[in-house]
């Protein structure tokens, strides 16, 4: 769902459609929007698991302070995505757990 | 009017909490009073390591020992959580020079039973995979230090202290003493007088300010220390990483940018340390001294630089002239006790806590700590900050 008549902001004007993938599923999303907001108008509301007990969590300030909606971009984790603008091709990934650290397989 | 109890403890850090923590076991009655709340000061701001080699050998190794000894306790009697994990720890060296230093400071350590090397180029990589051999060149590495949750210890101090009958007057500040006969009588705080048997002042940066309502002036002085800390990763940085000049020299006063940092038990890793001396107790961040810290935790795992950086914060913490902590009686008032500058506390609080409430209690003595009496500030000089 998207607010297309805003009392104060107006009315939506044309926007670039682009194209993201979400856990392997294509969706549609205005370019330059955050991330967040992407989901959101795509009926996505579970952006991440938490690190002890899975829960899910989504969007919680949506000011990039929280860090609630932190999701994998780009193979980057930890990525802020109500902050985070929208790319045409981006891959999103639900993040569970805690993020990735490096890249060496012999870790600890 | 408030009752009389036996001891007040005037500072709700981990030293103060510690020694609370003991005294209460023994039985007896305490208050605990913070101007602000438990862990607000340096306490709640640290980098969670255990450091070995920047301590000279004697009673600071022995309390090191010992602590460790106590933090398993607590977990096993199902106190608290430390997060306690000896993982080893390195000091980072930029040139020969550094490191030839570095292998005489070892000597030191390993004659006396703890197990340290240099670790030189790509072998820096077994204990840190991801560290950049082109900048660290070599490493002192130090089995027996690691890593710890400075928040759950300082908690579980205090929280202990007060399941047990002891209280914590938050938001309390000690503003003056009454003393009569070379006897604190009464604390005066902006919440009104307590009165104890016994005082203890563990205020850490705050400790001069507040022995000049004594007429004391204590050599005690501080810095405003900041971190930054990630996103929770999955582990990639094994132990605590310090500057070699810590190892190799006495850096602890004034100015100075250098990188050391933890990975922690949730994942976060924090990143340190821009140091800068202040007339005033300000918690604020440099922004200078921010985007340089970042630079540099860059260049040294240019892996990782990934990381998201979610928050900076600093913390005030003290140091004394002569680097020797202020701990035991005082020689002018006869039933104050002072416990401030314990450099590195988490290493020894614990130890350093119990062997306090002894002396606190018993009025026992140990010899080892004799050069650590606040006397040595008592003799009546004033000195320029
Ligand atoms: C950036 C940084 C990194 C560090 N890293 C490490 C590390 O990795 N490992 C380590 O062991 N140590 C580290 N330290 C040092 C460590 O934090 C301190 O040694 C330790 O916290 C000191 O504890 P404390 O109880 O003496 O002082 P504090 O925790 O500062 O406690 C003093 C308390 O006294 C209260 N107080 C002061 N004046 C009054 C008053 N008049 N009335 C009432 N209450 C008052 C304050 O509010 C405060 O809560 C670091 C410090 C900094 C700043």
């Amino acid at each position: 769902m998207r607010i297309k008549h805003h009392p104060i902001l107006g009315e939506i004007t044309e926007k670039k459609i682009v194209v993201i993938y979400v856990d392997g599923k294509k969706i549609e999303a205005i370019e330059g929007e955050p991330i967040a907001a992407a989901l959101l108008a795509a009926g996505i509301r579970i952006f991440r698991k938490t690190i002890k007990t899975a829960e899910p969590r989504g969007l919680y300030c949506g000011i990039g302070q929280c860090n609630d909606c932190i999701m994998e971009v780009n193979g980057v984790s930890n990525v802020r995505t109500c902050v985070t603008l929208v790319e045409d091709g981006m891959v999103v990934k639900t993040q569970v757990g805690k993020g990735k650290g490096g890249d060496l397989d012999d870790k600890y | 009017m408030n009752k009389k109890v036996d001891v007040i403890v005037i500072g709700a850090g981990v030293v103060g909490g510690a020694i609370a923590y003991y005294l209460t076991k023994k039985g007896k009655s305490v208050i605990i009073l913070d101007q602000d709340e438990a862990a607000s000061g340096a306490s709640g701001g640290n980098n969670g390591q255990i450091s070995i080699i920047d301590r000279e050998p004697g009673i600071e190794l022995d309390w090191a020992k010992e602590s460790m000894k106590l933090y398993k306790e607590y977990e096993e009697i199902d106190e608290f959580e430390t997060d306690l994990e000896l993982t080893g720890g390195i000091s980072l060296f930029y040139n020969e020079d550094e490191i030839r230093i570095g292998r005489e400071v070892i000597k030191k350590y390993n004659e006396i039973g703890y197990h340290c090397e240099i670790l030189i180029g790509e072998d820096i990589k077994k204990q840190e995979p991801y560290i950049n051999t082109e900048i660290v060149k070599g490493a002192a590495y130090c089995k027996e230090e690691g890593k710890l949750n400075p928040f759950s210890i300082t908690l579980g101090f205090i929280d202990n202290a007060v399941e047990k009958g002891s209280k914590l007057f938050n938001k309390t500040k000690v503003l003056d003493f009454k003393v009569k006969d070379n006897l604190i009588q009464e604390v005066i705080t902006n919440k009104g007088s307590f009165y104890a048997e016994k005082v203890v002042v563990a205020t850490g940066a705050w400790t001069r300010d507040l022995m000049s309502k004594l007429d004391l002036d204590y050599k005690i002085f501080y810095g405003r220390g900041s971190l930054m800390v990630t996103n929770p990763v999955e582990a990639c940085i094994k132990g605590p990483i310090v500057p070699g000049c810590f190892t190799i020299g006495t850096l602890y006063e004034g100015d100075w940018n250098l990188l050391g940092l933890t990975q922690h038990k949730n994942g976060t890793i924090t990143i340190g340390q821009d140091t800068r001396s202040f007339n005033d107790y300000n918690k604020g961040i440099s922004y200078e001294g921010t985007v340089h810290l970042a630079k540099l935790f860059s260049e040294h795992f240019p892996e990782l630089i990934n990381l998201d950086i979610i928050r900076v914060w600093s913390a005030i913490t003290p140091h004394v002239a002569d680097s020797l902590p202020i701990y035991g009686f005082s020689g002018k008032y006869h039933n104050l006790f002072v416990a401030a500058g314990l450099k590195g506390a988490f290493t020894i609080a614990p130890a350093a806590g119990k062997m306090a409430a002894d002396m606190i209690l018993e009025d026992t003595y140990d010899h080892r700590v004799e050069e650590y009496s606040p006397a040595r500030f008592e003799k009546g000089e004033k000195y320029e900050n």
